[in-house]
């Protein structure tokens, strides 16, 4: 359906200085995929899934859209928009118009339907998506997760081939992806052909057909999320996709600074989106340090995240010790009892540098 | 509490310090002559001749005021104890009903003559020719004392002189409307001078049109070919001749010291206000004035708010284009326009750009408030449509719209609504703005108060009904306005329900293909 030939986009600033974001990036996209692109930050991601319907046009090279070259002079790029769908991570939705004008605006002006048409196939897609009783409300007063299914909606109207996601979950709040991703993969068991670009790799791997790991300007690795995930070819790749975010302190003393350690996990959970693990981390790690192992000093505190599991673990290590200090002979074994509760799992074992217990946040 | 008391006790100071300025009320001396004026308080008309004449004396005080309406009014309140002024400008009537008399005559009779331009020899040498033989006959001293000798000069009127001639018009510019030298009635000119110079035209085979200017503004508009005439009792001195050509003179006028009469009756407070309504309004239909100048001030406003805005969306695409060159013209204009103030700029339109236009005075006013407009509003534009997220846009053009439709549908209706406010507020000054066209001629509102002021020498009440009018009309401009960007839509609007209830009653279709948590 879309073909991509050697594109390039370099970007030139106004003092002159150019930014190369895009270099000779060739793919075939067929109908019925769902194409996840990922890959770290910067690496044109987005900028990838704008050329395609030529929201960002590229410098170089040539994209066909059903056999016909969308980058010919005399193209209708309005036309080409028409058949394309795109959802924002903003959102966008048209302020001033309520829900429902909001979904019956393009096809009214652009395909001439009449307002009585419009209104009920826009109130199908509204119900589709389970925004058909607010279809009066404005905008303003609707929450992120309701406001992106509107704009799905709004996409849907057009009929369009193929609909372009540029991060529709990044914005949302963790308990509204639900509701969006229900709606999303709907449309995936319909046939929809979809691209996303996303930095959620759970995502990727339950929703698409096909990854697209984009990096050092280019389409990386190409493959089934079997593939990618779980037997990436390129070194860059594997260490995108398994990588793990770490947050290490050492306690060293009897007391230690609770305030800067909490200000650090706070930091460290927003920005991978686990804000809503922070109190049960505090607490395990309030128990460990000052009850369980606090005659173990100095202790090496590490916060682990793998996103691509959404396993989030605390590390407690103390070096030079063979053994587990839960089996220590003066071991009181229900002080470890709170901690159970709020694990899920709590592994012990012991490494080279000395002995770790593992805690397993659920 | 302690603040109250302070605040208090400070209000009560102030208001005793201002008691005590108040001068007590002397029992006024009999004046004789100039020589009795030291110490007291004088008034003049500022810039007037007189007002040269008593600086030269030390021992006063000399008060300056704009018209004579404002001068009378301070000497029946007490703020004056004398004013001067030409012996004619308040008939023997007029002062009966102010409760003022004059003192004592000015020594001298200055003489009076009609300006001309330079260059106008054939017209200044033709009407000096008329004047001197009217003199000769004894003529004009007769037409001089049927007005200056009458009781109530506004009940005089110009002798019916035959029909009006049909050659190219004699352009008139006058600053005075009193009786007897010049005033209007109805839009109609009477008086000493449109007399000598009706009878002048008649004589040429040249109409007279005859138009009220402010004193500065007819010498501009005399040097710039607007009128070729001014008229109302212009003293002849060395300063003017310098730059004008005067006829001969056509009369004297010797100057009065009016002071406030101690025997005058001062009616009640109701009576007074039946008298400021009959005098202001009723009296020779000046109502008229009022709603013809209202007519003019709407006409005005009405025009500018449009072509003025449309020149505003124009200008603000320019400086939103994204060729730099464009941009930066706009941005001149716009800087350009709001340095000058709005009464210079309409005078240089007037009397410098357009003056050899044909255009009339209306046009022009039209023409320079819309450009004035334009400047302030373009940037107002440019910020409403600018605060439109940019991402409702790249909505619309990943929907295939074009960008023409994306600004109408989209960006548009919500920088009209973002504008609203401050579009409102400077249409409201736009409004109040035209109140001064009476400087190229223009008959609006604003002069309507001054015509009536100046007859009735009652600064109140025209002024009263005046703002009271422009209030109305800033009000009613407000609320067609907010009629524009009536908010419909709120989300509890539940007017509009396009269910189709079959399908809604219809489970399969409600529960099609979305999983329920």
């Amino acid at each position: 359906m879309i073909s991509i030939k050697h594109l390039s986009k370099t970007y030139v600033n106004p003092d002159g200085s150019r930014l190369e974001v895009l270099k000779d990036v060739s793919c075939d996209i067929h109908k019925g995929e769902v194409i996840s692109i990922i890959g770290p930050s910067g690496n044109g991601k987005s900028t990838l899934l704008r050329t395609i319907n030529l929201m960002t046009k590229p410098t170089s090279g040539e994209i066909f859209f059903e056999g016909e070259n969308i980058l010919a002079q005399d193209y209708p790029i309005n036309k080409l928009r028409q058949r394309m769908g795109m959802v924002f991570q903003t959102f966008n939705l048209f302020e001033h118009l309520t829900v429902l004008e909001n979904v019956t605006l393009a096809p009214m002006k652009l395909k001439g339907v009449g307002q009585a048409e419009a209104e009920k196939e826009a109130m199908t897609l509204l119900r589709k998506v389970g925004m058909d009783e607010k279809c009066n409300a404005m905008p303003a007063d609707l929450a992120g997760g309701q406001k992106q299914r509107v704009a799905i909606a709004r996409a849907l109207a057009m009929h369009p081939e193929v609909i372009l996601f540029d991060e529709p979950l990044s914005a949302l709040d963790p308990s509204m992806v639900g509701e969006v991703l229900t709606v999303i993969r709907q449309l995936a068991h319909e046939g929809m052909t979809m691209l996303f670009v996303t930095h959620k790799l759970k995502f990727a791997r339950d929703v698409s057909t096909r990854i697209f790991f984009m990096y050092d300007k280019g389409i990386h690795e190409d493959g089934t999320p079997q593939q990618i995930f779980e037997n990436p070819i390129h070194s860059a790749t594997k260490a995108f996709v398994q990588q793990i975010y770490r947050l290490p302190f050492v306690v060293e003393g009897l007391d230690f600074d609770i305030v800067e350690m909490h200000t650090q996990m706070l930091g460290f959970c927003v920005k991978y989106n686990i804000a809503d693990k922070i109190e049960t981390m505090q607490q395990i790690i309030n128990l460990m340090v000052l009850l369980v192992l606090a005659e173990y000093r100095p202790l090496t505190v590490r916060i682990s995240y793998i996103e691509l599991y959404e396993r989030t673990t605390i590390d407690f290590m103390i070096e030079g010790l063979e053994t587990s200090p839960l089996q220590a002979d003066d071991f009181d074994p229900h002080l470890i009892d709170d901690v159970r509760t709020l694990a899920k799992e709590i592994i012990e074992e012991p490494t080279k540098r000395g002995y770790r217990i593992k805690v397993v946040l659920p | 509490m302690k603040m109250n008391k302070l605040y208090i006790f400070f209000l009560a100071l102030c208001l005793v310090g201002c008691a005590k300025k108040q001068p007590e009320k002397q029992p006024m001396k009999e004046l004789h002559s100039e020589a009795d004026l030291t110490g007291l308080r004088v008034g003049v008309q500022t810039g007037s001749t007189y007002d040269l004449h008593l600086s030269s004396l030390n021992d006063i005080v000399k008060m300056g005021y704009n018209s004579v309406s404002d001068g009378l009014l301070a000497l029946t309140q007490g703020k004056l104890d004398v004013y001067v002024e030409d012996e004619s400008s308040i008939p023997p009537d007029e002062q009966k009903r102010l409760g003022i008399k004059i003192a004592f005559y000015g020594e001298e009779a200055i003489p009076c003559g009609f300006p001309l331009r330079k260059d106008n020899n054939g017209l200044r040498d033709s009407l000096s020719h008329f004047i001197d033989s009217l003199k000769a006959t004894g003529e004009m001293q007769k037409i001089h004392d049927r007005w200056f000798l009458s009781d109530n000069p506004a009940q005089v009127r110009i002798p019916d002189l035959g029909p009006e001639p049909t050659g190219e018009p004699i352009l008139v510019g006058s600053p005075t409307e009193l009786p007897p030298v010049a005033f209007h009635i109805s839009s109609v000119w009477h008086g000493f001078e449109p007399e000598v110079l009706q009878r002048f035209g008649r004589y040429v085979g040249r109409p007279l049109i005859i138009e009220h200017y402010p004193f500065s503004s007819a010498i501009s508009a005399l040097q710039s070919n607007k009128i070729d005439i001014v008229i109302g009792g212009i003293f002849i001195t060395e300063e003017r001749q310098k730059t004008m050509d005067f006829t001969s003179s056509h009369f004297s006028v010797r100057s009065a010291y009016y002071v406030k009469d101690e025997n005058a009756q001062s009616a009640s407070f109701g009576n007074k206000l039946k008298d400021m309504v009959y005098n202001n309004l009723v009296v020779e239909d000046r109502w008229k004035y009022i709603t013809d100048g209202l007519w003019e001030t709407v006409k005005i406003s009405l025009f500018s708010l449009l072509l003025g805005t449309l020149f505003g969306a124009g200008v603000c695409a320019l400086r939103m284009s994204r060729s730099k060159g464009l941009s930066k013209i706009a941005k001149i204009y716009i800087d350009i326009m709001r340095g000058i103030p709005m009464l210079v700029f309409l005078m240089i339109m007037f009397y410098v750009i357009f003056s050899q236009s044909g255009l009339g005075g209306t046009a022009i006013a039209v023409l320079a408030f819309a450009m004035n407009f334009a400047a302030y509003v373009s940037e107002m534009f440019r910020t409403s449509i600018q605060s439109v997220g940019k991402g409702q846009i790249e909505a619309g053009l990943a929907l295939g719209l074009t960008k023409w439709q994306t600004f109408w549908h989209i960006t548009a209706p919500q920088a009209v609504k973002n504008v609203m406010p401050v579009y409102k507020g400077e249409a409201v000054s736009l409004v109040k703005n035209t109140s001064i066209v009476g400087y190229i001629a223009i008959q609006d509102l604003t002069r309507a108060s001054d015509i009536i002021r100046t007859r009735t020498f009652d600064a109140f009440f025209p002024l009263l009904i005046v703002t009271i009018i422009y209030f109305i009309l800033a009000w009613l401009l407000g609320k067609a306005l907010d009629l524009i960007v009536k908010s419909k839509k709120t989300t509890k609007n539940d007017h509009h329900k396009p269910f189709d209830k079959d399908l809604l009653r219809s489970r399969r279709f409600y529960t099609s293909g979305v999983e329920r948590r």
